[in-house]
């Protein structure tokens, strides 16, 4: 078996703010297999977006990895240098931001933005040949009439082309890793859903894996492979999409479905997590959970869980799930 | 017997210059009803929620507030409809003045309204514990706030002024699936404790599924489908409603049929498509949609629906 295309050791980051430290991963670990569909889901203050900056380092500059290693198609980030980096966010991880609009120029035609990753990947290639390349690739990704629509600007696009032509732009890069941070957040659900098949759809072709970021536990059961449960920092749950969903063993994660899929009965009461996120300026000491758990007991207060695997199928960690 | 409805919308248009965003929109609100507004963006959703708080001025037909003809309200004693009517937008971050400190958010609609300050400022410090405020939040800003912070601050704003009727604008959008449970169950709180009307304008359906008694479906201006909550979502009619249902990401499998996946995108309302405005876009669209544009039927008690050939 081929070692993991990402694994990720005991990664901690910290942000530098006026009140202190921020400790926004702490003791992360974990593997993006090569090829799959990895979802990685958590609410606001999770670690998503950090997570998502760590792996091509683009972490912002008042960031700093506290501790733990990345290591990139066998290769630790200790050992890449600057040069690695820049291989590595030009040519081997690709990105698809929630809003688009962050990631085009809007002074720079569709086609400019398509050629440039293409001249990028194929030096070599003649203008012609990315041009064709280009419309293909927009055919692909259903965007109509591609040929005379390569000529236009972002803004003439609505905000489902212009995610579907971010995606062309990421594919056309042929990376190793497409990160797509919640690409389908903004999308009306029948656009979402146009997204979603058409991934689905991509994944026969790109050989590549992708890192779906997204806090919709609905999109992610239906797209992704594997799955990956961030709670304030730190790694709650992993499993395949379909154990996870049917057998979720930590507390956070079954009390996260329920909030989702829950019909209220005649009282109308919906269910919601009691308590909030922790301050991730001084978290808790022990499970990250613990102080909103329904189920914690002593330990959960003074020690950090380790992730073990569960009966059902996953690897939660929690010092109470079976 | 019929009771009256709160609102009554009756072929209601809206348009921005010669663009017309709202198209012959008809509507009954119930009292005490929980009415969800749902169709994808540029629908007409929040333009005709404008409409019916009077934020936005109609080209054509009337909508009646309790009985009365909104304009004349309006035009007799403005201050007074827009204490019975209110609207709460999305975003309440920058719906707020961000440099206005939440006490003087709070006192501002007392003294646009005239009312007298310290009788209603000790009605706010009451209600503040009821929507889960406390006093330490009286001295922040707005950006100091969390998303569901700043909701409950924009619903205590409209609350003061003792509405009959708020239209909600996309209340849970930004907020995370574990604490929209909280503010859901606040507005229906609310609405028994305080006898409230309320349209939910949302493109999350599986919010609008779990909280409201009837849904209206928008697209593209009109109105295609009503019906009671329940009854729409397990047998949608118009093939609009269907395709938007079966759309939503589920983590059920036995849920997850084959969804239709519908082509296309939404059209400009400059243009609308002849005939029925879906048709271009619809599954089970025959000759006589593309030119007869359907009216809206009657089909059993609460339902109707804009279709030549319903799915259920």
């Amino acid at each position: 078996m081929t070692a993991a295309l990402v694994e990720v050791r005991d990664l901690g980051v910290a942000f530098a703010t006026e009140r202190g430290d921020v400790h926004a991963l702490r003791h992360v670990s974990l593997d993006l297999a090569r090829g799959a569909i990895v979802g990685l889901v958590g609410e606001s203050g999770s670690g998503k977006s950090t997570l998502a900056l760590a792996l091509p380092m683009l972490l912002p500059a008042n960031a700093r990895v506290t501790g733990g290693e990345i290591r990139f198609d066998g290769v630790s980030f200790a050992a890449m240098g600057e040069r690695g980096f820049k291989e590595l966010r030009g040519r081997r991880i690709a990105m698809v931001f929630q809003d688009p609009m962050t990631s085009l120029n809007p002074v720079i035609s569709i086609a400019s933005h398509l050629g440039d990753v293409i001249a990028r990947r194929h030096p070599d290639l003649g203008r012609r040949e990315r041009k064709r390349r280009a419309i293909a690739m927009l055919d692909r990704v259903g965007i109509p009439d591609a040929e005379r629509r390569l000529g236009g600007f972002a803004h003439e696009f609505s905000g489902g082309m212009r995610q579907r032509i971010m995606i062309a732009m990421a594919l056309l890069a042929e990376p190793d890793l497409l990160i797509a941070d919640e690409p389908t957040t903004a999308l009306d659900v029948t656009i979402e859903r146009q997204i979603l098949v058409l991934l689905r759809d991509l994944r026969r072709e790109f050989a590549g894996t992708i890192l779906f970021i997204s806090h919709s536990l609905g999109t992610v059961a239906e797209l992704c492979d594997e799955v990956i449960v961030l709670y304030a920092g730190t790694v709650a749950e992993t499993g395949a999409s379909a154990a996870l969903f049917a057998r979720a063993g930590h507390p956070y994660m079954q009390a996260l479905i329920r909030c989702e899929t829950e019909v209220p009965g005649t009282d109308r009461r919906l269910r919601s997590i009691p308590g909030d996120v922790p301050d991730l300026i001084d978290p808790p000491g022990g499970c990250a959970f613990a102080p909103r758990c329904p189920v914690a007991v002593a330990a959960c207060r003074s020690a950090v869980p380790l992730l073990r695997p569960l009966a059902g199928g996953t690897h939660a960690a929690c010092h109470v799930a079976r | 017997m019929t009771v009256r409805p709160i609102v009554a919308i009756d072929r209601v248009s809206v348009a921005y210059g010669d663009l017309v965003v709202v198209h012959e929109v008809s509507l009954d609100i119930a009292a005490g009803e929980t009415v969800g507004l749902v169709g994808e963006s540029g629908s007409g959703k929040t333009s005709l929620g404008k409409a019916i708080t009077m934020l936005k001025d109609t080209i054509d037909g009337t909508i009646a507030f309790e009985g009365e003809d909104v304009r004349a309200l309006v035009a007799s004693d403005r201050l007074a409809f827009r204490r019975r009517v209110q609207m709460i937008f999305q975003d309440p971050v920058s719906s707020l003045s961000p440099r206005l400190k939440i006490r003087s958010l709070l006192a501002e609609p007392i003294e646009v309204h005239g009312l007298p300050f310290e009788a209603t400022w000790r009605q706010i410090e009451a209600l503040m514990a009821d929507v889960g405020l406390s006093a330490q939040h009286l001295d922040k800003y707005p950006h100091e706030l969390s998303g569901g912070q700043a909701r409950r601050v924009a619903l205590l704003r409209s609350l003061v002024l003792a509405p009959r009727f708020i239209v909600c604008d996309e209340p849970t959008a930004g907020l995370d699936v574990s604490v929209q449970g909280d503010l859901l169950n606040l507005l229906c709180d609310l609405q028994i404790t305080r006898g409230l009307t309320y349209l939910i304008i949302s493109h999350n359906l599986n919010v609008i599924r779990r909280v409201t008694d009837t849904v209206a479906v928008m697209y593209l201006g009109q109105i295609v489908e009503v019906g009671e909550t329940a009854t729409l979502f397990a047998r949608p009619a118009h093939p609009y409603t269907a395709s938007l249902i079966a759309a939503i990401p589920t983590i059920d499998p036995d849920r997850r049929r084959s969804p239709i996946v519908l082509a296309g995108e939404i059209p400009s309302p400059r243009k609308p498509p002849t005939g029925c405005r879906f048709h271009p876009r619809c599954p089970s669209a025959q000759a006589r949609c593309r030119t007869e544009a359907p009216a809206r039927r009657d089909a059993g008690p609460g339902r109707s629906v804009a279709c030549h050939f319903p799915v259920a």
